[in-house]
């Protein structure tokens, strides 16, 4: 089985009439999801999950990373025109984008970071595509132990290096983990936390969290909003989108950074799309010659955030897929994914799946082009969708939820079970607590366990293994600076506020 | 600046962790603890809950003062409508079928905007039954009782 092998097999399943349509599917989707404000795309993945696990693995994945990478163009596009954004890693483009439209350059800049995006993903699925298999070569040699690390490692810096609120982060890990933990113990067949009920004894549903965590409490929130844009839809005509030779110039460099950023963020676990466009804005910020023109329609200041958070999207594959970590909450549901259909993320998931893998390496290629294609001539059907009242989304939202997570299990407790981690992620919501933390610990936790227990039964109960295996003790040393690092920062800030 | 207030939400929020916490431990005590070498179903929970204790205090010592987002209203009617319309599939569902669960479901939810008018909101509510019944029952072949 030559290496070559794999990427035709997968070029072949990329372009199979299920996957063109799947793909399709998830992009357009996730553009429209991430074109409305309060419509999020973790909420919008979770509901589909269910659907998913009716369908082939790889139209599974396909479909739903198209969504996520399909709502990052998306976003932009309310953030430019509404000065609200679609989704967290476009928030950033409001602070150029929305001045932009209001010098009627509004056309322009859609282009721009239309144009942007695509060469961010671009570059991101072909780091994905070389970093990923030599990666999952060397992780091949990895075991319990590194796994363990690795692990912890991700939800420290998941916690830790997203919020100014670590240790709150560290506590919803923490829960997540005990909610993780319900259900019966697969090793000693001891059923934990199901206090006498049968219901719990598989576990809580992923649907049921996932959605009641955070799609919850963002309809709650929005339920009753009502959104009009400014702009009329023909406004923005074909014409008036081409930005000028000028336009072109500032841009070109930014993009280029922007892509260097989120790709390293999106490498890294623990940070993803959301950081990249923020760190991409300060870094053209601080290297632009004229700083005071960000904030007033520079061009620099979307296009940069914009290529950096569709390139965290594409890298943030890597890690998920070649070492089972999760960047973010929603890796961690397309983790979830794959856990249901038996596919075990992981350097084995390269080796064994070779073909699945170059397949979605492939349609994540297609997807972006797709939407280039579908965001250039469709802008104005898009800003036709914003003026749609949220009334209307609201009754269909619920009535989503609803069915998703009931056709998991056509058990009603998961129904209840949703409405009780709605109100926890209501409750953490207004006390400050970050809700992606609690469905990482939720995610890993049984995984966590599994590997500790076997790191243990490998070194006959002795915890040295953790250091004594150079890899792990890396990882672990890692570890170990991020929370010091993280401490001494904030002893830091507090000091300089007193 | 003079030493600021305890923060209330940092307070409530970690000492509901520790709490919880605190319960946890001794539920998952009770399961058997095992040794290193052969852990039992309660250590990793054990361990977890006695993480939480941890986190916990370490909210109150190093984040006590830390800027809370500004509480808006709690959005009352929307609690109870949503709630009200998940419940409300949940218990029908079970015992008159897929049919009128949806539709009581679409319909209270609706109801969470003031402004939302009544017939509209039936309009609305039977569109949607058609419609899930449509992409879920019909094409996605799911199996859901219509009518019990």
């Amino acid at each position: 089985m030559g290496p070559f092998d794999n990427l035709a097999a997968g070029f072949a399943i990329a372009f199979s009439v299920q996957s063109l349509s799947y793909c399709l599917l998830g992009v357009t989707l996730g553009n429209i999801v991430g074109v409305l404000p309060g419509v999020g795309i973790l909420s919008t993945i979770a509901m589909l999950l269910p659907i998913t696990y009716y369908l082939e693995p790889t139209h599974a994945i396909i479909m739903l990373a198209g969504i996520y990478y399909g709502a990052a163009y998306g976003g932009s596009t309310a953030s430019i025109l509404l000065n609200l954004p679609g989704t967290s890693s476009s928030a950033i483009t409001c602070l150029d984008g929305y001045p932009m439209t209001k010098q009627g350059r509004a056309g322009v800049a859609l282009l721009v970071t239309t144009i942007a995006s695509f060469v961010g993903s671009l570059v991101g699925l072909v780091i994905l595509a070389l970093f990923a298999p030599p990666l999952a070569a060397i992780a091949l040699r990895f075991s319990a132990p590194e796994y363990f690390s690795l692990m912890m490692l991700g939800l420290i810096a998941a916690t830790m290096l997203a919020s100014d609120v670590p240790f709150r982060g560290l506590v919803m890990v923490s829960l997540g983990l005990v909610f993780g933990l319900v259900g019966i113990d697969v090793n000693t067949g001891v059923p934990r936390f199901t206090f006498g009920t049968t219901r719990l004894l598989d576990g809580i549903s992923l649907v049921a969290v996932a959605l009641g965590l955070f799609g919850l409490p963002e309809i709650l929130a929005n339920a009753g909003s009502r959104i009009t844009p400014k702009l009329k839809a023909k406004d923005i005509t074909l014409r008036s989108m081409l930005p000028t030779r000028e336009d072109w110039r500032r841009s070109w460099m930014p993009i280029t950074r922007g892509t260097g950023v989120g790709a390293f963020f999106g490498l890294l676990p623990g940070t993803g799309g959301t950081i990249a466009s923020f760190m991409a804005y300060a870094l053209e910020k601080r290297v632009a010659k004229d700083p005071s023109r960000f904030g007033k329609g520079a061009i620099e200041g979307i296009a940069s955030p914009e290529a950096a958070n569709n390139s965290a999207i594409q890298t943030a594959f890597v890690p998920t897929l070649t070492l089972g970590i999760p960047g973010d909450a929603i890796m961690a549901l397309m983790l979830g994914v794959m856990m249901v259909h038996n596919i075990v993320p992981g350097p084995q998931f390269i080796a064994n799946n070779g073909a699945m893998f170059w397949a979605i390496v492939v349609s994540f290629f297609i997807g972006s082009v797709l939407l280039l294609i579908i965001n250039i001539p469709l802008v104005t059907v898009w800003v036709r969708l914003l003026t749609i009242p949220y009334r209307y989304l609201v009754p269909a939202i619920t009535v989503f939820i609803c069915v998703g997570v009931y056709s998991v299990g056509y058990a009603a407790t998961d129904l209840y079970l949703l409405l009780f981690f709605g109100v926890i992620g209501y409750a953490a919501m207004a006390l400050g607590f970050p809700l992606a933390p609690l469905l990482l610990g939720f995610v890993l936790g049984p995984l966590l366990e599994e590997n500790l227990r076997r790191a243990l039964l490998m070194s006959r109960g002795n915890l040295t293994i953790f250091l004594e295996r150079p890899i792990s003790a890396v990882v672990i040393g890692l570890c170990v600076l991020l929370v010091i690092w993280t401490i001494v920062a904030k002893v830091r800030s507090v000091r300089a506020a007193r | 600046m003079s030493r600021s207030r305890p923060n209330l939400p940092a307070l409530i929020g970690a000492g509901a962790a520790v709490l919880f916490g605190l319960s946890i431990v001794v539920v998952a005590g009770s399961y058997r603890l095992g040794t290193l070498l052969a852990m039992g179903p309660g250590f990793f929970p054990v361990l977890a809950g006695i993480a939480l204790i941890v986190f916990g205090v370490c909210i109150l010592v190093f984040e006590r003062n830390v800027a809370m987002p500004v509480a808006s209203a709690v959005p009352w009617r929307g609690i109870i409508t949503i709630g009200g319309a998940i419940l409300s599939f949940a218990l029908l569902t079970e015992r008159l079928g897929f049919v009128p669960a949806v539709f009581s479901a679409a319909f209270i939810s609706a109801l969470a905007d003031r402004e939302f008018p009544l017939r509209h909101a039936l309009v609305l509510a039977s569109a949607l039954t058609i419609g899930t019944w449509a992409i879920f029952g019909y094409a996605l072949g799911l199996q859901f009782e219509a009518f019990r």
